[in-house]
């Protein structure tokens, strides 16, 4: 039996963002901290909050900008840590037997 | 002294009563209300000078004025397209009764993120070396959010891409409203412009566009509606109108206008085909469908929404309808591009190939041969338009499915040239006379019927 561990990553509460004429713009309620994402980072950004799974952005995104997949896989998680870190996402561990 | 040198020709006149004539010179952007007999003293001044009453002066003066140019057919290079259309899928997830598309099953083909990059850097590009700094992608189906992935990845590269490349592409897409309400939103935060097919309240919407299980469509739309009203960006609400429905567009009117917040609702008469046959609608009558547009307009007018009907455009000159013959990209979902967004069978059923070229790997492939052939085919001869006023609106119509051959006057005819009169009357701010003339319908035929219009006969 293995286990393989899907992490599900959502906005903490008082995390606002809207699509602001091709960026994303988030706000922190709490801090009132406020992040401007552009390009790249924008782009993933809208994906996962149309629900993309993680797998399914690494296809996508590898197709669209010629990137080998194991480059994109890379490119982002670097992205989604960095806004873990920086509290605009959180996770939720759930674990998969199968 | 009037420039003999410089004859009007493009002066058209209708009779609206018999003591008054409209008279109207499109491109020299001139209407008037005459007498007939100021009518005659025209012609006889402008074809051989004749004197002529001083009352007439200043229309003398307008017509002789510099007017604009008929629109003059493209040649070269394809390097300033009107827009880049995207089709990504012929599928639909409803079943409207008077579609002529075929269902999923029979064409399931999706655009693949390859096409849709290419689509998109080659369009840039063109953008680019052109030293243009906007462009538009448009898309179409089917319903093109049926399946989602190649447009949000559309949407999503090119405004990636446009940034990069100091471009600002403008989105717009012609909908059926069918998605849940946070993908609806996604559609209303990055798009400009938004046409969604919502035919009327529930009790018409359910009847003409049904989903494919034969379940009401109306609430799901009504919803994607609000929505959109809420939002930045420009709804358009586009109406199909049947034998049965013209009587209530100006209810239909006022049900948009109470509902929602769209910028125009546009009203289309409904196109026979199998479907609508077998469902039992019919197209409306074109003097009933004229005369409630206008009623509909004015109520819309004071709502501040335009009332829009496609074919009666005058706010410009143009020589095709459609985007056909203006050098529009638009790519299929398997990479054939081509100068219109019907499907290919409409067209090669009346023996046109409106195929342009197709999508490379190193981007357009073009045949030059072909985009100048549909170039021609829109500036070609309309002969049944010739004597009309609104051949520099109107232009002949589709070029698929309005035949411009000599002949009588046809229901989009009939439609086109009522509203277009029924319009520069207003105008001319003569909204009783335009009433009058509507609902006086031996005197609305003549005026309508009468073989060409034109104040000069051409030889």
């Amino acid at each position: 039996m293995s286990t393989h561990p899907f992490i599900t990553l959502t906005c903490p509460a008082g995390i606002h963002w809207v699509w602001d004429s091709g960026q994303v713009i988030i706000v922190d309620e709490g801090t009132q901290n406020t992040w401007h994402l552009r390009g790249f980072d924008a782009l993933a950004w809208d994906y996962l909050m149309l629900g993309t799974s993680f797998h399914d952005l690494v296809t996508i995104l590898s197709a669209l900008m010629d990137l080998p997949p194991q480059e994109m896989e890379t490119r982002l998680a670097d992205c989604l840590r960095n806004w873990q870190i920086g509290g605009l996402l959180q996770q939720k561990e759930e674990a998969v037997h199968g | 002294m009037l420039d003999q040198k410089t004859v009007p020709t493009e002066v058209f006149v209708i009779p609206i009563t018999e003591q008054c004539d409209l008279l109207y010179a499109p491109l020299h952007q001139f209407s008037a209300l005459v007498n007939p007999q100021a009518t005659r003293q025209l012609q006889q001044t402008i074809s051989n000078g004749a004197p002529y009453a001083e009352a007439l002066q200043p229309i003398l003066t307008s017509l002789h004025a510099v007017s604009l140019a008929p629109i003059p057919v493209r040649s070269g290079p394809l390097n300033d397209p009107y827009f880049l259309g995207l089709i990504p899928t012929r599928g639909c997830n409803l079943a409207c009764r008077y579609c002529d598309f075929e269902p999923p099953e029979k064409d399931g083909r999706v655009m693949s993120l390859s096409v849709v990059r290419g689509a998109i850097d080659a369009y840039l590009h063109l953008l680019f070396d052109s030293a243009r700094t906007r462009g538009e992608i448009h898309f179409f189906g089917g319903e093109p959010f049926h399946t989602r992935q190649p447009v949000i990845a559309a949407v999503e590269y090119a405004s990636l891409r446009a940034a990069e490349l100091g471009l600002t592409i403008r989105f717009e897409a012609t909908t059926n409203g069918i998605y849940d309400p946070a993908f609806c939103q996604w559609i209303a935060d990055h798009f400009d412009a938004v046409v969604l097919s919502l035919d009327g309240p529930a009790d018409i919407q359910n009847l003409h566009r049904p989903a494919r299980d034969g379940s009401p469509s109306s609430a799901i739309v009504e919803r994607s509606a609000a929505i959109f009203s809420q939002s930045n960006l420009e709804l358009v609400v586009r109406a199909c109108i049947s034998g049965a429905t013209a009587s209530r567009m100006p209810e239909i009117a006022a049900w948009v206008a109470d509902n929602f917040s769209p910028t125009a609702l546009c009203f289309e008469p409904l196109q026979p085909t199998l479907g609508s046959a077998a469902a039992g609608l019919l197209p409306p009558d074109p003097w009933d469908f004229a005369e409630n547009f206008v009623q509909a307009c004015r109520l819309l007018d004071e709502r501040g929404i335009e009332a829009v009907y496609s074919m009666a455009d005058i706010s410009q000159i143009r020589s095709s309808f459609c985007p056909l013959g203006k050098d529009a990209l638009i790519v299929g979902p398997d990479g054939m591009i081509s100068a219109c967004y019907l499907l290919p069978s409409a067209w090669e059923e009346q023996g046109l190939d409106l195929v342009i070229g197709r999508l490379a790997p190193d981007g357009l492939d073009l045949d030059p041969a072909a985009v100048q052939r549909v170039r021609l085919l829109a500036g070609r001869e309309k002969p049944l338009c010739a004597g009309c006023l609104c051949l520099y609106h109107y232009a002949g119509g589709c070029h698929v499915h309005h035949s411009t051959n000599p002949g009588k006057y046809d229901n989009a005819c009939i439609q086109a040239r009522t509203i277009t009169i029924a319009r520069l009357l207003h105008g001319l701010g003569q909204p009783a006379l335009a009433a009058a003339w509507l609902s006086d319908r031996p005197r609305l035929q003549r005026s309508i019927l009468q073989p060409s219009d034109r104040l000069f006969q051409q030889n």
